[in-house]
């Protein structure tokens, strides 16, 4: 009988979806916008998006406020030992059958290229999309103020963060099935729980 | 006991009213029309109960009583057709021209237009008070017509023009039932110039006389039924819209109301404000686009045509020796696509404007300004403005398309002398180029080389009339999307319409290459798991 751990706290799995929905919704919505699908109509987009953005942000501070709190914010720091490990693994290893070189457990919940991946879109990449994301709504206002002129600079950093994202996601996506069965991460970012023999992190 | 008292008042009030409405007549033709407007019954006064045979006798009679109206009516544009701007007379009378009869100027047709007696020449007294006509605005009979071969006169006698009776003026009936100008007297020259109907505006033809609902939201007599003045107030007959020394409002007070616009200005937001909407995402367009950007969605949107493009460099031509004309459908209405008189013609209905940043003010081109050739088409009274001006917003135009002679050696455009008897150059008389530019470079004083050629020229139009319905007014993809309507406005960013370049290389190569790259370590993982459990089964 294995030992349950608890890796993920509730919060941690409330911000995670919580974050999952509203990106998804903020990537589809921003599509549109950007003139690349056709989804709910350009007036609906808009709203969509400006909500959703206006949610992820105020989200977005919660989970700093709590990742400083929480001293979570020590899972993140970088980490150079074992990164050619880990993608040795993902290159070769994984194919042979190889164990995952990192342990999961919950003081280290990452292996060193999530840390690395996890600092730099949470960190970084986040930070600048809802940044320049306020600029643009608000560019109106910061106009008439005198403040910026045009808004060309801020709309291509946007949309590059966006496509970053959407890139990221999609690996992201592809990596979770790379747990000792194919839903275990699934189900540890469900439960917060990785049964102790499973918590090798794929 | 007091309430239901005022009840009852209230009802008979209301029952009195509705029977008066009930009772009114149906309006015939011989309907008589009332003489009484304002606070004056016209046709009690002795000075215009009498017999006039000439039409100035009318005027001397009005200025009897109204004894400042010609003085007030010499200094507006309406009367010079001519305004000093940077040290330069332009206007219809002065040095200007357009797409049209290029100039007014040797082209007695144009002339009837003015609210004037017998321009026909250099002669013309524009300081005489007599020579003003009141009746053109304030005749409320719909009798008064100016013929277009006397320079402005009315018919003194009964004529057949084009197969049409045109019945003598009866001017003491004319004089005694004058009033208020309607929207029949502005639309009979602001809907008709250029030579007819919806020919010049785009957003300006006769339909305004009494338009649905759908057609235009403030004239139409279902709703608001807005006269001319509602919006272009007037005081001591100035009356207030774009000239050419003048903006049509004033951008940076957005805010303004009407009565601090000094009868000077006439836009949208003095009734609207600048942000109607009460909706941000739509509110905070106005600072960039100005409100007929949207809800004029196309122009010539009533049952009439407006000439899109003229081409005089193909007019002379006969069959048999003799003018013609010839017609085409353009948009559902038959109109002369050929005149041997005026050249080639396309016409449109419900057309998608374009867009410009402007500021209330065209830049006049004159006939004394030189043209570079190389430049066609040129711009000969274009829109000023960019996205970084904060007085320009983005406006809807009709970009009329002409092409008319210029002198190749000057550079300069040549006006033609177009109306006149035969051997005095008139074009439509004569159909001979070199006469009639010759004769019409001698009636606006200007220099001819004899060398002329034909050349290209665009005529800007603000479209501001015929506002649609809410409903009706652009949706969010007519501009934000790949193919907007502003793809000619490259100077700003619009989201959905723009992108960088290697921002998209970078996200499809991100996304793609990510996608493949995912698809391709799947596919190695199942195929190595199959050959491993192979591999065990063997041993």
């Amino acid at each position: 009988m294995s030992k349950a751990v608890m890796i993920f706290k509730r919060f941690e799995r409330f911000w995670h979806w919580g974050q999952a929905t509203l990106v998804l919704l903020l990537m589809l919505t921003g599509l549109e916008l950007h003139g690349s699908i056709k989804l709910f109509g350009f007036g609906e987009s808009s709203n969509f998006h400006h909500w959703a953005g206006f949610i992820w942000s105020a989200l977005v501070v919660l989970i700093f406020t709590w990742i400083f709190t929480t001293g979570e914010w020590k899972q993140f720091v970088p980490n150079k030992n074992g990164l050619d490990v880990v993608l040795r693994f993902y290159l070769y290893g994984v194919f042979i059958g190889e164990e995952h070189p990192h342990h999961m457990s919950a003081e280290n919940k990452f292996n060193p290229l999530q840390r690395l991946a996890y600092l730099g879109v949470l960190f970084v990449l986040i930070p600048l999309q809802i940044i320049t994301g306020l600029i643009f709504f608000f560019f109106p206002e910061l106009r008439a103020a005198g403040l910026i002129e045009q808004i060309g600079l801020i709309a291509v950093v946007h949309t590059f963060c966006a496509y970053t994202l959407i890139a990221f996601l999609l690996v992201h996506l592809y990596l979770i099935t790379l747990g000792r069965k194919l839903s275990s991460h699934l189900r540890a970012m469900l439960s917060g729980k990785e049964s102790d023999d499973e918590s090798n992190n794929y | 006991m007091n309430k239901s008292i005022a009840l009852l008042v209230l009802l008979i009030n209301c029952s009195s009213l509705s029977l008066a409405s009930t009772a009114e007549p149906e309006p015939s033709l011989n309907q008589s029309v009332t003489s009484i407007v304002s606070t004056a019954d016209h046709s009690s006064f002795e000075a215009l109960n009498q017999e006039f045979d000439y039409a100035p006798d009318v005027t001397e009679a009005c200025l009897e009583c109204h004894t400042e109206a010609a003085k007030q009516v010499h200094k507006t544009f309406h009367w010079t057709w001519s305004k000093k701007v940077d040290g330069i007379e332009v206007g219809k009378a002065k040095n200007g021209f357009n797409n049209y009869c290029v100039s007014a100027k040797g082209n007695e047709s144009c002339t009837q237009c003015h609210a004037g007696y017998g321009w026909r020449n250099e002669d013309f007294d524009l300081e005489a008070e007599e020579n003003v006509d009141c009746l053109v605005c304030h005749d409320t009979t719909a009798t008064y017509k100016k013929s277009a071969a006397t320079s402005g006169h009315p018919y003194y006698e009964d004529k057949i023009i084009g197969g049409k009776l045109q019945k003598a003026v009866d001017l003491q009936y004319v004089a005694t039932h004058v009033g208020k100008p309607a929207r029949e007297n502005c639309l009979a020259c602001h809907a008709n110039g250029g030579g007819g109907n919806g020919v010049k505006h785009g957003d300006t033809d006769l339909s305004l006389i009494a338009p649905e609902y759908e057609l235009d939201v403030h004239m139409s007599p279902e709703k608001l039924d807005f006269s001319c003045q509602d919006c272009h107030s007037a005081s001591e007959h100035k009356i207030s819209g774009r000239y050419n020394d003048r903006k049509a409002f004033l951008d940076h007070q957005l805010n303004m109301g009407r009565a601090s616009r000094q009868g000077n200005n006439v836009s949208c937001e003095s009734c609207h404000s600048a942000t109607p909407h009460n909706k941000r995402h739509i509110d905070i367009h106005t600072a960039k686009v100005a409100c007929t950007s949207c809800h004029i969605p196309e122009m010539a949107r009533g049952p009439y045509l407006t000439k899109l493009s003229w081409d005089w460099s193909t007019a002379g031509q006969t069959k048999d020796g003799k003018p013609f004309v010839e017609d085409k459908i353009f948009d559902g209405v038959e109109q002369h696509a050929y005149m041997s008189k005026k050249g080639t013609f396309t016409w449109g209905r419900n057309v998608t404007p374009e867009y410009h940043w402007y500021k209330g003010e065209l830049k006049q081109m004159t006939l004394l300004d030189t043209i570079d050739p190389s430049q066609s088409p040129i711009d000969i009274n274009p829109p000023t403005g960019s996205y970084s001006d904060p007085e320009a917003r983005i406006w809807p135009f009709k970009v009329h398309k002409g092409k008319q002679p210029y002198d190749t050696e000057l550079k300069r455009i040549l006006p033609i002398k177009l109306y006149g008897r035969a051997g005095t150059g008139a074009f439509w008389t004569e159909l001979n180029w070199e006469k009639a530019l010759i004769a019409g470079a001698k009636l606006n004083n200007l220099e001819f080389s004899g060398s002329y050629n034909f050349i290209e020229t665009n005529g800007y139009w603000p479209i501001k009339h015929m506002v649609a319905p809410a409903n009706e007014s652009l949706s969010c993809v007519a501009c934000h999307s790949k193919n907007s309507r502003l793809n000619g406005l490259t100077d700003f960013y619009l989201v959905g319409r723009d992108s960088n370049r290697f921002v998209e290389c970078f996200g499809a190569l991100a996304i793609w290459g990510g996608l493949v790259g995912v698809v391709l370590h799947a596919l190695m993982r199942i195929f190595t798991l199959r050959r491993r459990k192979s591999n065990n089964r063997e041993h």
